[in-house]
C-alpha cells in the first residue's frame, strides 16, 4: 500500500510539473525564440531516423495501407491501370524511374513561377499529430536556401507556404488550413478578395471583396492577388470556383473554390524563393 | 520511489516509444489516425508505479512530443502528465488487477488523454476540441492503445519492479 507520504509527494510532483507546463505554454505564446531553435533541433535529428524507418517499413507501411485505405487504393489502382496500358508493359522498376523523372520534370515547367528562383523537395513525411492534417513536412530546408514564409507550390497550383524552417526539413501549412488567409483575384474580372483554407471542407472559401453584383460564374478561375503586402506572388492557380452564394446581409458573395492542387497525392514540389516584404 | 536503475530505464523506454512513434506509429494510419504510443507510455507508467511516476513520464512524454508537434510547446507535456497522474490514481484503487481490467483502465485512460489534449489545445487557439474527426480519433487511439496496453504494461513493470507486486498486471 501507498504511504502518506508518497501520495504527498506525488502530489508535490504534479503541481511542480504542471507549473512547469503552464510556464512553458506561457513562454512559447509569448514568442520566446529558443522552442522554435529546439524544435528545428530535434526536426534535424530526428530526420535520418524517419528516412529510415520509412526505408525500412515501406513494404509493411505500403501493406497497411492497401487494408486501411482501400477505397483510395481502387482508385489508384484504376489510374495505374491506364498507366500500365501506356507503358505497354515497360518494366516496372523502368516504369517507376519514368514516373518520377516525369514528375520532376513537370516541376521544372511551371509557367507561373516566371523568375523566381525555386527548389524542388519531396514530401518527408505527414503530420505528427492527429489533430493536425493541414501541415506536411519537406526534405529540405535552410541549407537548400528556404525560409518561413515562401509560397510551396506544385505544376497545378498553390499548396501551402513554410511555416517552420529548420536545417534539413521544412514544415509547410497547406493552403487547406482554415488559418490560411491570402488575397485572392478572379482571372476574368480581376475582381479582388480574401479567402482562407476550408479544413476538412476540402473547399477554399472566398468570403470578403467580392460584392453581390460582380459576375462570378462556376469554373471561374481563382489567382493568387499578389497586391502590396501580399504573402503570396502574384498568378498562381488556387482552384476553379465551384459554388457562388450571394449573402444579402452583407452584400457579399461567398465562392467555394475546388482546389487546383490534389493534396492527397502530393509527392514533389517546388519552393519559390520569394518572401514576402516586410 | 525511482533509483537510478530504474530511471535510466524509464529513459531507454521513452527513447524507444519516441523513436518509434516518430519513425513508425505516424505511418500506421486508420482513417487518417495514427496511434499514440507516448500516451500508452504515460498511462502505463501511472498504472505500473504510481502517480508520481506517472506524471513524471507523461510530462517527458508530452514534451518530447512537444518537439514536433505544432500549436503552443508544452500543451503535450501539461495533457499527459494529468493523465499519467490520473492513471496512477486509477490503478491504486484497483485491488484485484486483472488483464482484462488494465485493457480496460488503458483504454479509458486513453480516450480521456486524447480528449484533455483536445481541450488545452482548443483553450489555446487549436481547433483541436471542435475538430469534425474527434470521435474518430478518440475511437482509433482508443483501439490502438488497448491492443498495445499488455506489452507495454509488461515493459513497464520491469522499469519500476520493485513497486509492482500489488499493481496491475
Amino acid at each position: 500500500m501507498r504511504t502518506v507520504e508518497t501520495r504527498r509527494r506525488s502530489r508535490y510532483v504534479l503541481l511542480v510539473l504542471s507549473l512547469l507546463a503552464v510556464t512553458l505554454i506561457t513562454l512559447d505564446s509569448r514568442g520566446v525564440g529558443v522552442f522554435d531553435g529546439i524544435r528545428n533541433t530535434a526536426g534535424d535529428v530526428f530526420a535520418p531516423v524517419g528516412d529510415a524507418f520509412a526505408w525500412v517499413t515501406s513494404p509493411i507501411s505500403n501493406a497497411w495501407g492497401g487494408m486501411s485505405d482501400y477505397d483510395d487504393l481502387k482508385a489508384e489502382n484504376e489510374r495505374l491501370r491506364q498507366r500500365v496500358d501506356e507503358l505497354e508493359g515497360g518494366e516496372a522498376e523502368a516504369a517507376n524511374a519514368v514516373e518520377q523523372l516525369e514528375r520532376l520534370q513537370e516541376q521544372l515547367q511551371i509557367e507561373f513561377v516566371g523568375d523566381i528562383p525555386t527548389q524542388i523537395a519531396r514530401i518527408a513525411t505527414g503530420p505528427y499529430s492527429n489533430f493536425d492534417t493541414f501541415r506536411t513536412e519537406i526534405d529540405k530546408g535552410s541549407d537548400a536556401g528556404l525560409a518561413v514564409g515562401m509560397p510551396v507550390v506544385t505544376r497545378a497550383g498553390l499548396v501551402g507556404r513554410l511555416e517552420r524552417v529548420s536545417r534539413t526539413r521544412s514544415v509547410v501549412q497547406l493552403a487547406t488550413d482554415p488559418d490560411f488567409t491570402i488575397g485572392v483575384r478572379l482571372a476574368s474580372t480581376q475582381d479582388i478578395g480574401l479567402g482562407h483554407g476550408g479544413g476538412d471542407s476540402n473547399r477554399f472559401v472566398v468570403d470578403r471583396g467580392i460584392d453581390v453584383g460582380d459576375p462570378v460564374e462556376p469554373g471561374e478561375v481563382v489567382l493568387t492577388s499578389g497586391l502590396d503586402d501580399s504573402v503570396m506572388p502574384k498568378d498562381i492557380p488556387i482552384g476553379l470556383v465551384d459554388k457562388v452564394r450571394p449573402d444579402e446581409n452583407t452584400g457579399m458573395q461567398l465562392l467555394l473554390v475546388d482546389y487546383a492542387v490534389d493534396f492527397s497525392q502530393l509527392d514533389v514540389v517546388q519552393v519559390l524563393k520569394w518572401t514576402p516584404p516586410r | 520511489m525511482t533509483d537510478g536503475r530504474s530511471l535510466i530505464r524509464w529513459v531507454l523506454i521513452v527513447s524507444v516509444a519516441t523513436v518509434l512513434q516518430i519513425g513508425l506509429a505516424t505511418q500506421v494510419r486508420v482513417a487518417g489516425v495514427h496511434p499514440d504510443l507516448l500516451l500508452l507510455v504515460s498511462i502505463c507508467a501511472g498504472l505500473t508505479s504510481g502517480p508520481g511516476t506517472g506524471a513524471g513520464i507523461g510530462f517527458a512524454c508530452g514534451l518530447v512530443l512537444d518537439l514536433f508537434l505544432p500549436g503552443r510547446f508544452g500543451v503535450t507535456a501539461l495533457a499527459y502528465l494529468l493523465v499519467g497522474y490520473g492513471s496512477g490514481l486509477a490503478g491504486d484503487a484497483v485491488a484485484r488487477p486483472t488483464r482484462a481490467i488494465s485493457v480496460g483502465l488503458v483504454a479509458a485512460a486513453s480516450a480521456a488523454g486524447v480528449l484533455l489534449y483536445a481541450a488545452i489545445g482548443q483553450l489555446l487557439g487549436q481547433r483541436s476540441l471542435s475538430d469534425p474527426r474527434l470521435g474518430a480519433i478518440v475511437g482509433i487511439v482508443t483501439a490502438f492503445n488497448a491492443v498495445l496496453a499488455l506489452p507495454v504494461l509488461a515493459v513497464c513493470r520491469w522499469a519500476h519492479p520493485d513497486d509492482t507486486r500489488l499493481r496491475l498486471r
